[in-house]
């Protein structure tokens, strides 16, 4: 049996610093710091990510066929998303078309990773500040302490996961790390009884994701003022849309969108979006800095995922998730707060039901023309998906035998950074009583983080082990104060 | 009397897959009136599905244990749970299946000791005769003396 422990506080009052560490349920290892100025009042925070794994660096010289295995293994939460980053860029190496029985394969797959995904953020991770409460103690306030609560609702969060979960499985053979989609295609059809047994679920699914609508849209009315300030600043947004400007996860155009909802560029082909996106690096974390270049760094923060996804896109192109895009935005053009990501997640997994349904009972999605040409034919390819947690992109140079020259990789939670960076900053200052400092000021910063639902393993392509903590720095940066949590 | 053998562990990585093999062999030998899976971990999802069943054996590789060493255990559910997502242990899977749904199905751990966990297919000799006799063991268990006599010894 492993030693456990849920944070402790450390309190050096001749100096100015307060340390969190681990950041809990979130994917990986990470740590906030908090410093101080002369009056004892927040100066700053940051939220560091210290392991790394360089991914980029060692496919170098691997052979092109090889990536999206090898990617996929960034992440054991969303490997699918990296596999079908991977596998589109692979299609622009081989510079066949995908047929489109193999298209419509590869994204019903991504539709039950969104399912899997964000049932498990908003069940799992999140529902336990949201149900049990952020002052709740840590031993208890968790998915298990979730399910002892209300097991009635961890019943349905456990359900929804493993539809999502189920669907991965039938169209990709395993749910983790599939070989299904290979370059200009997938291996493997869709039997008419997978196919039934995949529409059969539907409908439970639907059940519980308004079951959670329900949770979420009862907290933003009894939690009007948290909610409507918990993480709110101004961004840009940045995402995949539609020919039309509707809601798009597997394939489209880039949108970017400013502050006030104004499409400030709009169908950019993926493979331009080193015009537009720069990447700058902090000596404090391993995790890069996206920024929109035409608008500089820091000044060009923006942010992706749910949130930054109904916040560009025009509609959705299904009915029960388009109304419930509507209420989403409850009449603004742009949801500020960092807090409606959570239900943001509950419209997207309606949409993932919906879009999935028009996908079974399209009469092609049993065709057996399901792969294409597997000659490298270009020593280029760019894949960009919208994975759960935001735009995932997938960059590769290959020479003329397909052997990998160069990687680049830019994941969801990385477009997020400077995000959370503004994030923490804004709660830190909130909440953070330098004289008082108490476990609930550390559950606020980590929630903050958890909106964004970020997989660190992803952002470094670290190793997904890591917890996080909370420094306090003084102004002369000497450490101060320390919560800290192993992972357990 | 309803019965859930579950063969966990990661295939590629040698006698870490001896799990999946006991369920193999299970299939081979058509043992009857009971189901089988494998997994790479248990996830929280077993959690749910877990309570449709009566016995849920859980086989599994050991790395502390001799190489080719079985030992079998009784599982009784983990009310102190902890909060990991990523996997449960089999203790955990019952005590969540508790807390859902107020009972748990009973659970044993069989554990076959690996000698060999390095990337890589295939079980080692020792490994795989352990795998094979607990297939033999539990096919007759299942078929003859589930819920009347003891798995264990």
């Amino acid at each position: 049996m492993k030693n456990r422990s849920y944070g402790t506080i450390n309190i050096n009052k001749m100096d100015k610093t307060i340390l969190v560490n681990p950041v809990t349920r979130i994917e990986g290892h990470a740590k906030i710091t908090v410093h101080l100025d002369d009056n004892q009042e927040v100066a700053d925070a940051r939220f560091h990510v210290v392991e790394f794994r360089g991914f980029e660096k060692f496919c170098e010289g691997r052979f092109f066929v090889e990536m999206p295995q090898i990617t996929s293994r960034v992440c054991g939460i969303c490997p699918v998303s990296h596999l079908l980053a991977s596998v589109k860029a692979c299609d622009m190496i081989v510079g066949g078309q995908v047929p489109r029985t193999a298209h419509m394969l590869r994204e019903l797959m991504h539709m039950g990773q969104i399912i899997q995904s964000h049932a498990l953020s908003f069940f799992h991770l999140s529902a336990p500040d949201l149900l049990l409460g952020y002052d709740a103690s840590p031993a208890v306030r968790n998915i298990v302490g979730l399910i002892q609560e209300k097991p009635d609702v961890a019943v349905k969060g456990v359900r929804l996961r493993k539809i999502g979960q189920e669907i991965i499985k039938i169209v990709g053979g395993r749910k983790i790390h599939a070989d299904f989609p290979v370059p200009g295609g997938v291996n493997k059809a869709l039997a008419s009884n997978e196919r039934d047994q995949i529409l059969a679920m539907l409908p439970e699914a639907m059940d519980h994701v308004k079951f959670a609508l329900g949770l979420i849209e009862e907290y933003h009315r009894t939690h009007q003022e948290e909610v409507e300030y918990f993480g709110k600043f101004p961004s840009y947004y940045v995402g995949l849309v539609q020919s039309d400007g509707a809601l798009e996860l597997y394939d489209g155009k880039l949108r970017f969108v400013d502050p006030n909802g104004a499409v400030i560029h709009d169908q950019v082909p993926t493979n331009k979006y080193l015009d537009y996106i720069g990447e700058a690096v902090e000596p404090w974390s391993y995790m890069k800095f996206p920024f929109l270049l035409e608008k500089g760094y820091p000044d060009g923060m923006y942010r992706v995922g749910p949130l930054a996804r109904l916040n560009l896109c025009e509609r959705v192109s299904t009915p029960q998730a388009n109304q419930m895009l509507q209420q989403w935005r409850g009449g603004k053009r742009i949801q500020e707060s960092s807090f409606y990501y959570h239900w943001a997640r509950l419209v997207e997994i309606t949409y993932a039901i919906e879009r999935a349904q028009q996908l079974l009972e399209d009469p092609e999605i049993t065709s057996t023309d399901i792969v294409g040409s597997y000659t490298p034919v270009n020593e280029e390819g760019i894949g960009v998906i919208e994975a759960p947690r935001g735009t995932l992109i997938h960059h590769y140079w290959v020479d003329r035998n397909g052997r990998v020259k160069k990687v680049n990789l830019i994941v969801s939670t990385g477009h997020n950074n400077l995000a959370m960076n503004a994030g923490i900053k804004q709660i830190a200052r909130k909440y953070v009583n330098t004289r008082d400092l108490k476990e609930g000021m550390l559950n606020r910063l980590e929630a903050l983080i958890r909106c964004y639902d970020p997989c660190l393993s992803c952002a470094t392509h670290a190793i997904g082990k890591m917890p996080i903590v909370v420094d306090v720095y003084d102004r002369a940066g000497k450490l101060i104060k320390r919560l800290e949590r192993s992972s357990g | 009397m309803r019965c859930l053998v579950i063969g966990y562990g990661n295939p590629s990585r040698r006698d870490d897959g001896v799990g999946w093999f006991v369920i193999e062999r299970l299939r081979d030998l058509r043992v009857w009136g009971v189901e089988c899976v494998t997994a790479h971990q248990l996830e929280i999802e077993f959690a749910d599905a877990v309570q449709r069943y009566d016995w849920v054996i859980f086989v599994d590789a050991a790395v502390d244990t001799q190489p080719g060493q079985v030992t079998v255990r009784e599982l009784a559910p983990n009310v102190g749970l902890h909060a990991v997502t990523h996997f449960q242990t089999p203790e955990d899977v019952l005590g969540m299946c508790l807390a859902m749904h107020g009972r748990a199905p009973k659970g044993i751990l069989i554990s076959i000791g690996g000698a060999d966990f390095d990337f890589g297919e295939g079980l080692t000799e020792v490994t795989q005769q352990a795998g094979e006799k607990v297939a033999l063991a539990l096919k007759n268990w299942l078929q003859y003396g589930k819920g009347q006599k003891s798995l264990i010894g």
